[in-house]
C-alpha cells in the first residue's frame, strides 16, 4: 500500500462537496481510502492516526489537505492529479462571467443596464439637473431632482410635461423619499405599512416617518415635492399628483401631507383632492391654524408628532386623538427640575438646527410660549439676527441654510460649525438652554452623537468654569434600523446628560417650560 | 443587475465597507472584511438567517461572476463587486438578531424534556441514515464508532465535566483537542462546539456564573480559533457572542418551549453541510443540558 497527499492553498468547498469529492476519489481504480479535509492541526493529528499520513505536515487551517492510499506509487499519484485537476476546473467554472463592464456614464447606458428601471435620481450640480430631468422625462421615467439652484422658470415645465405624460417629478431639492420601502437622499429606514406621505419638506418628512415607526405605524410610500411646489406659480403640480398616487394604491390607507402653509389657491386645490381621495387624510401645513384645514374626513394638526401620532391612530382604526400641545407630565417634571440649576442670568434658548423645518417648527412653538425668537430664517423680518454668527435673545438659527454652508458640507453630515457654536453659546452667561436636533439616516453623519458628544463636554466644562450649568435639551430623528442606530445615538447622548425628547416639538415645548419655569 | 437584500445580521457593518472575495458557493459567497478578521456571508435562501449574513431571496441570483479575490465595496447601503454587474441593495432590508440569550430555558420542564428526547432521537437516526463519522449516541460510549468519534468523545465528555464544575482551563484543554477536527470546511470539532455554545447560551438566563463562564470560555475559543480556518472561526467568533443560525436558535426555542412543530424544526437545523448541521444540534443538545439547576459561582 501506497498513500500520499497534496495541500491546496486557500481553497474552500462546501462539505457536501469535499463529500462528494472524497467518495470520487475513493472510486478510483487502484484507491483504497481518501480524504479532502481543512489542514487543521487536529485533523492532521487524526489522518496519521488513521494511517492516511505517515508523517505529521505543518499545519494550514485555511487550506485544503487531500490524502490519499492506494495500491501503489503510481495509482496514488494518478489520483491526486485527477483530484487537483477537478478542483481546479471548478474554480474556473466559477470564474466565468468575470468580464470588466464600463460603469454607465448616462441615464441612456444606465437604462441598457437595467431595462425595467422606471425611476431616476438626479444629482448634479444646479445648472445640469434640469437638461438631465427632461432627458429622463422624455425616457419615459420617474424623476427625483436631489440638487438645488434650480429656478421656477425651469421647474415648472418639467412638472408640466411630467404630469401630460403621467410621470412624476419630485424636487427640485427634493432631499427625502421613501419609495417601495427604499430610502432616497437623507432619509430613514422605516418600517413598510399603510401610511402615505407627501411632504415638501425633507426633514419634515425624515420626522414623520420616523415617529410613525417609533409608534408602531408604516409607511407605503414617501413622495417629496421639493419646497417650491406648493406656491402658486407651480401650483402644487408634484403634491396633487402624490395625492393621486397614494388615492389610487391599495396599500395606502390613510395620506398625510406636509408642508409649510401653500399659497392659498394652492391649498384650496389640494384640500379639495385630499378629501375627494375617499381615504382620511391628516395635514400639517406648519403653521397653519389646524381648524382651518379640519373637515370631515382631514385631520389638521399643528406638529409633525401630532401629525405621526394621527396617522398611526387611525391606521390602527382608532380616532386621530386630541392634540392639546402640552406637556406630559413626566416632562413637566424634568423642566422643573432643570430650571433650578440656572442662574438668574440664564433666561434665553439657543437653538442650532440642522434642519430647516425643525428650525421653523421651533420658532413657531417658541413664539408661541416665549414672544419673540430671533433667527436667520424668522417668522417675521423684525426678528432677524442682525449678525447670524451672534445669538441675540431667544434665537433658533437653522445652520443648513446657504449663508452657513458655502464651501462646506450640510451640518447634517459635517458638525464643525454647529460644535464651534455650542462652545460660543457656552461663553454667554445668558445662554439656559441649547437646543438641539439630530438626525440620522442615509445621507447624514454616520455618529452624529460621537461628533457632539466631545463639543457638549467641552461646553459644559466651559459654563461649570464660570460657575454655571447649561442644560442641553435635544431629539433625536431616527429608528432603530438605520445606519446609526438609534438607541445607541440616544444613549451616547443621555451619557452626557442631553435631555432627550421624542420629537422636535417636544424639545422645543420642554426648552420653552424650563426658561419659563422660574 | 440589481437585486434587494431581504434581511442583514446583526454583524454587518452599517457603515461603508470594503471587503475581498474570500470563498464562493453555490448559494452562498463569503466576503473577508478589510481592516477585520472576519467574513460575512451573501447568502441566497428563503429563510436562513446568519448573524454575518446578508441574505437575498431572488432564485435567479447567480454568484458566477463573484470569483475569489475581486474586491466588493459597500457605499450608503449599495454592496457592489469589481468586474460584475450584480449589485445588492441592502438599505431597506430588515436587521436580523439571534435572540438566544434571553430564551432561559428551563431544561427541567416537562415539556422541554420531551422535546429534548424527541430531538435526541431524530439525530440519532439521522446520522445513521447519513452514515455521519459522529454519531451522538456513541459519543458517551467510548471507543465506539469512527476513528473521528473515538478521538472527539474523550474531549467532549471533559468539555462537559469541566463546564459543569465552571472549569474555564480544562475545558479550553477540552475545545483545543477538538478545535478544526473533522470533515468539512466547518470541522465536525467546530460545528459541536458552535451548538454546545448555543445551549449554554439557551439556558444562562441572567445567571451571573454562567455568564461569566460562557464569556471566559469564549475569549479562550477565539484563542484557539487560530487553529482552524477563518470560515469556522467567523462562527464560532460569533457563538462566543451569542449569535448563532436561525435554524439553530429556533430549534433551541422549539426545545424550550416544546413546539409541537419540533421535528421539521430539528431537521432543518440539521439539513445543513454534509453533516455541520448534525455536529451542531449535537453540541446544542448537550449544551442544553449542562446546567439544569441554579448553580452559582458567588
Amino acid at each position: 500500500m501506497a498513500t500520499s497527499q497534496r495541500m491546496i492553498k486557500n481553497l474552500y468547498r462546501d462539505s457536501v462537496s469535499l463529500m462528494q469529492f472524497s467518495e470520487k476519489l475513493r472510486a478510483l481504480d487502484g484507491i483504497k481510502q481518501a480524504s479532502a479535509v481543512m489542514a487543521t492541526e487536529n485533523n492532521i493529528s487524526l489522518l496519521v492516526e488513521a494511517g492516511l499520513l505517515g508523517t505529521v505536515v505543518p499545519s494550514s487551517p485555511n487550506d485544503l489537505l487531500i490524502v490519499v492510499e492506494g495500491e501503489d506509487d503510481s495509482s496514488v499519484s494518478g489520483a491526486l492529479d485527477q483530484a487537483e485537476a477537478m478542483l481546479k476546473q471548478k474554480s474556473a467554472e466559477a470564474g466565468e462571467g468575470g468580464i470588466r463592464r464600463v460603469p454607465p456614464r448616462s441615464i441612456e447606458m444606465g437604462l441598457e443596464s437595467m431595462p425595467a428601471a422606471n425611476f431616476v435620481l438626479i444629482s448634479t450640480p444646479g445648472e445640469y439637473a434640469a437638461a438631465e430631468a427632461r432627458k429622463a422625462l422624455q425616457l419615459g421615467l420617474h424623476v427625483m431632482i436631489f440638487s438645488d439652484n434650480v429656478s421656477m422658470e425651469e421647474e415648472i415645465p418639467l412638472k408640466q410635461y411630467a404630469r401630460e405624460h403621467d410621470l412624476l417629478v419630485m424636487g427640485p431639492d427634493c432631499g427625502t423619499a421613501i419609495i417601495n420601502g427604499i430610502p432616497l437622499g437623507f432619509a430613514n429606514v422605516v418600517r413598510r405599512g399603510d401610511i402615505g406621505v407627501v411632504a415638501a419638506s425633507g426633514t419634515g418628512l425624515q420626522q414623520v416617518t420616523s415617529l410613525i415607526d417609533r409608534f408602531g405605524g408604516g409607511i407605503t410610500q414617501a413622495i417629496g415635492t421639493g419646497g417650491h411646489d406648493l406656491k402658486s406659480e407651480v401650483g402644487g403640480i408634484t403634491m396633487l399628483q402624490g395625492i393621486a398616487a397614494l388615492t389610487a394604491d391599495p396599500s395606502t390607507r390613510v395620506i398625510l401631507l406636509v408642508s409649510k402653509p401653500p399659497s392659498p389657491d394652492v391649498m384650496k386645490n389640494v384640500l379639495e383632492q385630499a378629501a375627494q381621495s375617499g381615504k382620511p387624510v391628516v395635514v400639517d401645513f406648519i403653521g397653519a391654524e389646524p381648524a382651518s384645514i379640519t373637515s370631515n374626513s382631514i385631520t389638521g394638526v399643528r406638529t409633525l408628532e401630532d401629525a405621526a401620532v394621527a396617522s398611526v391612530n387611525i391606521s390602527k382604526g382608532k380616532s386621530p386623538g386630541k392634540f392639546s400641545g402640552n406637556l406630559p407630565a413626566r416632562s413637566t417634571k424634568v423642566a422643573k427640575e432643570s430650571a433650578t440649576k440656572l442662574n438668574a442670568k440664564q433666561r434665553y434658548i439657543r437653538g442650532l438646527f440642522s434642519g430647516g423645518t425643525f428650525c421653523y417648527e421651533t420658532l413657531l412653538l417658541l413664539s408661541e410660549k416665549l414672544g419673540t425668537v430671533y433667527s436667520n430664517i424668522p417668522l417675521n423680518k423684525e426678528h432677524k439676527l442682525e449678525d447670524v454668527w451672534k445669538s441675540q435673545e431667544h434665537t433658533a438659527i437653522d445652520l443648513g441654510d446657504d449663508l452657513f454652508t458655502q464651501g462646506r458640507p450640510h451640518p447634517m453630515i459635517d458638525f464643525r460649525l454647529r460644535n464651534e457654536r455650542i462652545l460660543q453659546e457656552a461663553e454667554d452667561p445668558e445662554t439656559a438652554v441649547i437646543l438641539l436636533d439630530i438626525v440620522l439616516g442615509y445621507g447624514s453623519n454616520m455618529d452624529p452623537a460621537g461628533e457632539l458628544v466631545p463639543a457638549i463636554q467641552q461646553a459644559q466644562k466651559i459654563a461649570a468654569k464660570a460657575r454655571r450649568k447649561v442644560i442641553f435639551v435635544g431629539s433625536v430623528c431616527g429608528t432603530e434600523g438605520d445606519p446609526q442606530n438609534l438607541s445607541r445615538q440616544e444613549a451616547m447622548l443621555r451619557d452626557v446628560d442631553v435631555i432627550l425628547t421624542d420629537s422636535n416639538a417636544q424639545a422645543a415645548r420642554l426648552a420653552a417650560a424650563i426658561v419659563s419655569g422660574r | 443587475m440589481q437585486i434587494h437584500a431581504t434581511s442583514i445580521g446583526e454583524a454587518i457593518p452599517r457603515d461603508n465597507f470594503d471587503a475581498l472575495i474570500h470563498s464562493a458557493f453555490d448559494t452562498a459567497v463569503n466576503l473577508h472584511l478589510v481592516d477585520a478578521e472576519r467574513l460575512i456571508t451573501l447568502l441566497v435562501s428563503d429563510h436562513y438567517e446568519l448573524p454575518q449574513g446578508i441574505r437575498i431571496e431572488s432564485k435567479d441570483v447567480r454568484f458566477q461572476s463573484l470569483t475569489v479575490g475581486l474586491l466588493a465595496a459597500c457605499r450608503a447601503g449599495v454592496l457592489r463587486f469589481e468586474s460584475s454587474p450584480l449589485t445588492i441593495d441592502l438599505r431597506a432590508a430588515p436587521m436580523w438578531k439571534c435572540h438566544i440569550s434571553e430564551l432561559n430555558a428551563d431544561m427541567q420542564s416537562p415539556s422541554a424534556e420531551r422535546s429534548w428526547t424527541a430531538v435526541w432521537q431524530i439525530l440519532n437516526i439521522r446520522q445513521k441514515l447519513n452514515k455521519t463519522e459522529i454519531i451522538a449516541d456513541d459519543l458517551f460510549q467510548l471507543n465506539t464508532g469512527s476513528l473521528l468519534s473515538q478521538k472527539i468523545s474523550r474531549p467532549i465528555l471533559q468539555l462537559i465535566s469541566s463546564t459543569e464544575q465552571f472549569d474555564i482551563e480544562d475545558s479550553i484543554h477540552a475545545a483545543e483537542k477538538m478545535i478544526g477536527l473533522g470533515p468539512g470546511v466547518t470541522p465536525s470539532g467546530d460545528d459541536f462546539l458552535i451548538g454546545f455554545l448555543a445551549g449554554l447560551w439557551s439556558t444562562s438566563g441572567g445567571n451571573q456564573g454562567q455568564l461569566s463562564f460562557i464569556h471566559s470560555f469564549g475569549n479562550g475559543l477565539m484563542e484557539i480559533a487560530k487553529q482552524t480556518n477563518l470560515i469556522s472561526r467567523t462562527y464560532i467568533h460569533h457563538a462566543t457572542k451569542g449569535q448563532f443560525s436561525s435554524s439553530l436558535s429556533n430549534l433551541a426555542q422549539a426545545i424550550a418551549f416544546g413546539s409541537e412543530n419540533i421535528r421539521a424544526i430539528s431537521e432543518a437545523a440539521m439539513h445543513v453541510g454534509h453533516s455541520s448541521g448534525m455536529d451542531s444540534v449535537t453540541g446544542l443538545l448537550i449544551g442544553l443540558c449542562i446546567w439544569n439547576t441554579e448553580l452559582s459561582l458567588a
